[in-house]
């Protein structure tokens, strides 16, 4: 792995670069004729007063400058989106990378030799194949008010008071309406997007182990390290790249989260405030009531730039020194090439 | 001996601890399948008085019902929703690693930059240059056929930057390298050597991008307008449209059809997930 | 003497119809074919099965067995459906309006109708050779709400949607006393003596029992009765003495628990048709053959609570939904959509026909006045005749309110009047952030 070495082919003389560019083609070709105008017209727009009114009518475009920008974050819900997003999305990804390292970890242990391990591998990642849609309908009904699941179970643990709970008509005061509490909210949505995601995570991350050449482990275990010696000094280190995939695509996936907090909304329930994300004030701004395009682009390129910051920080941490190394050697090479 | 004893004995324990905590997993895992499966027996008086998870007897009555609603046809939809999905995936998974292997394996001018590129591309929120993205599929006549939803998936950020990080973790250059000196072309090297070698990788992707392939829904609704070309997904919502009367018992009976050929596609490939099919024959 | 002139006419008309009602309903067909497909916009299947049922069996056309519409002159009629749900259907709708698609009507609910009557993209009647005499037979709330705000009418409703209030009669006759219909309307006859009554069934019942399952099906009734539209003239929010006097009652209703605290269409107030824990629901026309009859549980008295409802006006006369049809601006087909709209919403002869097999109160005065004449009950409340209350209502019925902006603007304000009543912002508060919300959706609005 450390040993790729792309200096071996010059010294073979044998060029072969140039095909990189017929590889990436497909993507770029494709992606031009389907998104890049779409693309290109957000950014233009971020800059332009431009919406359908109420009553269907067009105002704009016109060209206004930074106007967009500075009115989503001086008005409207910008930076209690930015705010509800990153809360809900750090309370449900730090439990969901640590539990799917820990059971990444015991299903690649061989002196665990976990029984079953192939069925529970299937089953834990089963729930992000429903659609939000059911998951959301389901949770609705768990937490119901007064007397779902969550409720009834609440009074039978005496959490809630059960004298009080089984008249139902008293119910109203001791039973939780969830779904109208922001924290609750909040941490319901949380949670379920760490149940539908951890699994996913977790067979992303045994997909990298199962990449990492046997003969690595092989070799610690006769020089006798110790399972968790071999987990820290051998899979995590080669495992980077992937924790690197998974950092940033869930940081991408949990600064664009829209699903499953747009479903758990209930009509006219005081706990949208706090869990309003970003893209579900984009798209408010632009489906609903007056379609305010320009606006709407604009959080959304502020949603890009904060993203961008984050990853390129994330990158930073990340970074492979080894590879950096290389590519110092390989400039290095270059210019002896040419003298 | 005693070392070896109490050794023993707290791997036994921790294999408890293990054991316990993934049958709980799998509890909360099958739990909603299960609602999904018993309100799918149940008729809608008595799924809206509550939850339960004893099965009613209303199956039979609440197949006949889908089955008498004239747009509701399981085939044809499982038919389009399996003709996206496949070709997505194919697409997707083909041209996603096929462009992480040119920025991988090629060092040519640029290759830094068209990465960024695509980390941008995977960065910036769709959501408004999708309003941009239906007129303009409007204007190239495309509305009411299948390519705006499968096509563009060649252009997958997300996948290229899975198969780029798994490549530099684990793709052995020098077998690469091997097969240039055997006289391989540079496209075939790529998929009889480099693509089998990835499988693990390809298998879970596979999975993802058919899982969220087969679950799109506001995609295919703004496109899509002949309902003999509906998804299953399309037809579950219309299911739901009348709120006004909607019978929960035929849409959970539709939910659970729509989610079995999921099933099916997630079973054949999770023998790679399972079997730890280790990186293709590579020995070092 | 006009009456009984109407009324001899009523019930030689009805005397004509009875013994064809049975029979298919059929009327002539002389559109001529233009070889193009008509293509309708809808939310839901209801009005294709409307034309798929009554409209092309009596011009002669044929249904195939997929649901393909095949009028007698070879052309083909098509829906796209798009459901409701987050807003999608007007998304669609507005891309392929924008987009020039071609669509040749499309369906619009009283929520948003104006949005669309206000716009250029449905044409006058007129355009397509249908009178405003034509329309005198309709309830003429329907006609205010369909035209713009040039005078011209842009749409027309097979339906109307005055509301009345719903109740148990076991339930009432057990906490309440009451006996009959006209003892329960003198106990919600104005909103002061129905929080009486909430807390009478609340107290009677040891909380068992709420009189309504939520706040927001009070404001289903008074959105509708409102004085002021939200938007006044200079595009300005207003908020009137109604809406103060809302946001105390839900207050109220709150703080002595006294509704179920159900939000419309959620589980629990579905639930709550078919079992005890709510007496008494606000239900438009079509909300009672619909929703109710599905969610009590039965399908003939004796089941469930089925057959145990009854019907009064409640405290003040509303209405609830509603749909229009409308011509789009790229209609290929002039006269079939003519034809469509005179056979769902001027006719009385198909209008009747289509009311007395589908219980959907048409709006046509002429044709319910004929039904009730001849006698109407219906099981599910206790062989009542609502529609008489329903004909009494409907003239009363005043959409001066009605403003392009209503349904956002309701649901804005719904999550602020619940802050409030939880008590957790003061009104001051709920009503400026209320304020923000309403600006920030509809930039082109200010708030005071």
């Amino acid at each position: 792995m450390t040993n790729r070495a792309p200096k071996k082919r010059h010294a073979k003389g044998v060029d072969t670069s140039r095909y990189g560019y017929f590889f990436i083609a497909p993507f770029f070709l494709i992606y031009l004729v389907f998104q890049a105008y779409p693309l290109l017209n957000t950014i233009y727009l971020a800059f332009q007063k431009y919406m359908i009114t109420g009553t269907n009518k067009v105002v704009g475009p016109t060209f206004v400058g930074l106007a967009n920008f500075k009115n989503v974050l001086v008005k409207g819900s910008t930076l209690q989106a930015f705010e509800n997003t990153a809360v809900m999305w750090l309370i449900n990804f730090i439990p969901q990378i640590l539990l799917a390292l820990l059971l990444a970890k015991w299903f690649t242990d061989t002196r665990l030799k976990i029984r079953g391990q192939g069925a529970f591998k299937v089953m834990i990642y089963m729930p992000n194949i429903i659609t939000a849609a059911s998951i959301s309908v389901l949770f609705y009904s768990l937490f119901a008010y007064p007397q779902g699941p969550i409720n009834s179970l609440l009074a039978q643990l005496g959490v809630i008071d059960k004298a009080l709970y089984a008249d139902s008509g008293t119910a109203a005061l001791t039973a939780i309406y969830f779904l109208e509490k922001g924290w609750h909210t909040r941490l319901i949505i949380a949670f379920i997007n760490f149940w539908m995601w951890y699994g996913h995570t977790m067979i992303v991350l045994i997909a990298g182990m199962l990449g990492i050449s046997p003969s690595l482990f092989e070799a610690a275990e006769v020089d006798g390290a110790s399972p968790n010696q071999i987990f820290t000094k051998i899979t995590l280190p080669l495992l980077k790249p992937i924790l690197l995939y998974t950092l940033i695509t869930s940081l991408i996936g949990g600064m664009q989260m829209y699903d499953i907090p747009q479903m758990m909304q209930m009509q006219g329930s005081p706990a949208k405030t706090m869990t309003m994300t970003v893209t579900m004030y984009i798209m408010e701004l632009v489906y609903t009531g007056t379609k305010d395009y320009g606006r709407g682009a604009a959080v959304s390129v502020l949603l890009f730039l904060v993203t961008a910051v984050l990853s390129i920080i994330l990158f930073y941490i990340m970074r492979d020194k080894d590879a950096t190394r290389e590519r110092k050697a390989l400039k290095k090479a270059r210019k002896e090439a040419r003298a | 001996m005693s070392r070896n004893y109490s050794y023993s004995r707290s791997l036994a324990m921790e294999r408890g601890v293990i054991y316990i905590v993934c049958i709980v997993l799998c509890l909360m895992s099958i739990m909603p399948f299960a609602v999904m499966f018993v309100n799918a027996t149940r008729d809608n008086y008595a799924i809206q008085q509550g939850m339960s998870l004893i099965p009613g007897d209303r199956l039979l009555v609440n197949l006949k019902t889908l089955n008498e609603r004239q747009n509701f046809n399981v085939l044809q939809g499982m038919w389009n929703s399996l003709f996206i999905a496949t070709w997505t995936t194919v697409l997707a998974l083909y041209f996603s690693t096929l462009t992480a292997y040119g920025l991988v394996v090629y060092r040519f001018r640029g290759r830094q930059l068209a990465f960024t590129f695509i980390m941008v591309v995977l960065m910036i929120p769709t959501q408004v240059s999708m309003v941009g993205f239906f007129t303009f599929m409007f204007k190239l006549n495309l509305v009411n056929t299948y390519i705006p939803l499968i096509v563009p998936a060649i252009a997958s950020p997300s996948l290229v930057f899975f198969m780029r990080q798994y490549m530099i973790a684990g793709l052995p250059l020098e077998i690469l390298e091997a097969a240039r000196i055997d006289g391989c072309s540079e496209l075939r090297t790529f998929n009889t050597i480099a693509m089998p070698m990835m499988k693990p990788a390809l298998a879970t992707q596979a999975i993802f991008t058919f899982v969220a392939s087969w679950n799109k829904l506001f995609e295919p609704t703004m496109l899509i307008n002949s309902q003999n070309k509906y998804t299953m997904p399309m037809l579950v919502s219309l299911l739901k449209s009348d709120r006004f009367r909607t019978d929960y018992g035929t849409v959970y009976l539709a939910l659970s059809l729509t989610v079995l050929p999921l099933f099916v596609v997630y079973f054949a490939l999770s023998k790679y997930i399972i079997a730890g099919v280790a990186l293709g024959g590579v020995k070092e | 003497m006009k009456k009984i002139v109407a009324l001899i006419m009523a019930i030689m008309m009805v005397c004509a119809l009875v013994p064809a009602m049975a029979e298919t309903y059929t009327t002539d067909f002389d559109v001529p074919a233009t070889g193009e497909k008509f293509v309708i916009y809808a939310w839901n299947d209801e009005f294709k099965g409307m034309l798929q049922n009554y409209y092309i069996p009596a011009v002669g056309g044929t249904v195939a067995e997929d649901g393909t519409m095949t009028l007698p002159n070879g052309d083909q009629i098509e829906f796209v459906v798009n459901p409701n749900d987050n807003g999608v259907y007007q998304q669609k709708l507005d891309a392929a309006l924008s987009a020039g698609e071609h669509i040749d009507m499309f369906l619009i609910e009283a929520d948003y109708a104006l949005k669309y009557v206000d716009s250029g993209y449905t044409l006058p009647l007129e355009e397509i050779g249908i009178t405003a005499d034509q329309l005198a037979k309709q309830y003429p709330y329907t006609v205010t709400v369909a035209t713009d705000s040039n005078g011209q009418i842009k749409g027309s409703s097979w339906q109307a949607a005055p509301g009345l209030f719903l109740y148990r009669r076991s339930l009432a006759e057990k906490y309440l006393g009451v006996k009959s219909p006209e003892e329960m309307q003198e106990k919600v006859k104005d909103w002061d003596t129905f929080l009486a009554t909430a807390r009478e069934v609340n107290e009677k019942s040891a909380g068992a029992t709420k009189l309504i399952p939520s706040n927001g099906d009070v404001w289903q009734v008074v959105r509708t009765v409102r004085s002021t539209p939200w938007v006044d003239e200079a595009m300005n929010l207003v908020i009137d003495d109604q809406v103060k006097w809302y946001f105390d009652f839900a207050k109220t209703l709150r703080d002595e628990n006294l509704t179920a605290m159900a939000t419309p269409w959620t589980e629990a107030w579905n639930a709550g048709v078919g079992n005890d824990s709510i007496m008494g629901y606000f239900f438009s026309t079509w909300g009672i053959q619909w929703t109710m009859v599905g969610n009590s549980g039965g399908s003939k008295p004796g089941e469930g609570t089925y057959g145990d409802w009854a019907a009064v006006n409640g405290p003040q006369p509303y209405y609830w939904g509603g749909t229009w049809l409308t011509a789009a601006t790229t209609c290929s087909n002039k006269a079939l959509a003519k034809d469509i709209i005179e056979y769902f919403t001027i006719e009385t002869g198909s209008m009747q026909d289509y009311c007395l097999k589908s219980k959907d109160y048409v709006n046509n005065t002429e044709a319910i006045q004929a039904i009730i004449d001849a006698g109407f009950s219906f099981d599910f409340l206790g062989g009542q005749d609502h529609y008489s209350l329903f004909q009494a209502v409907t003239p009363l019925i005043d959409i001066s309110a009605m403003s392009a902006y209503d349904q956002n603007i309701n649901i804005c304000m719904d999550a602020e009047v619940n802050a409030y009543a939880s008590g957790e912002k003061d009104y001051e508060t709920a009503i400026q952030d209320f304020k923000d919300a309403v600006v920030d959706m509809y930039p082109e609005l200010t708030a005071e």
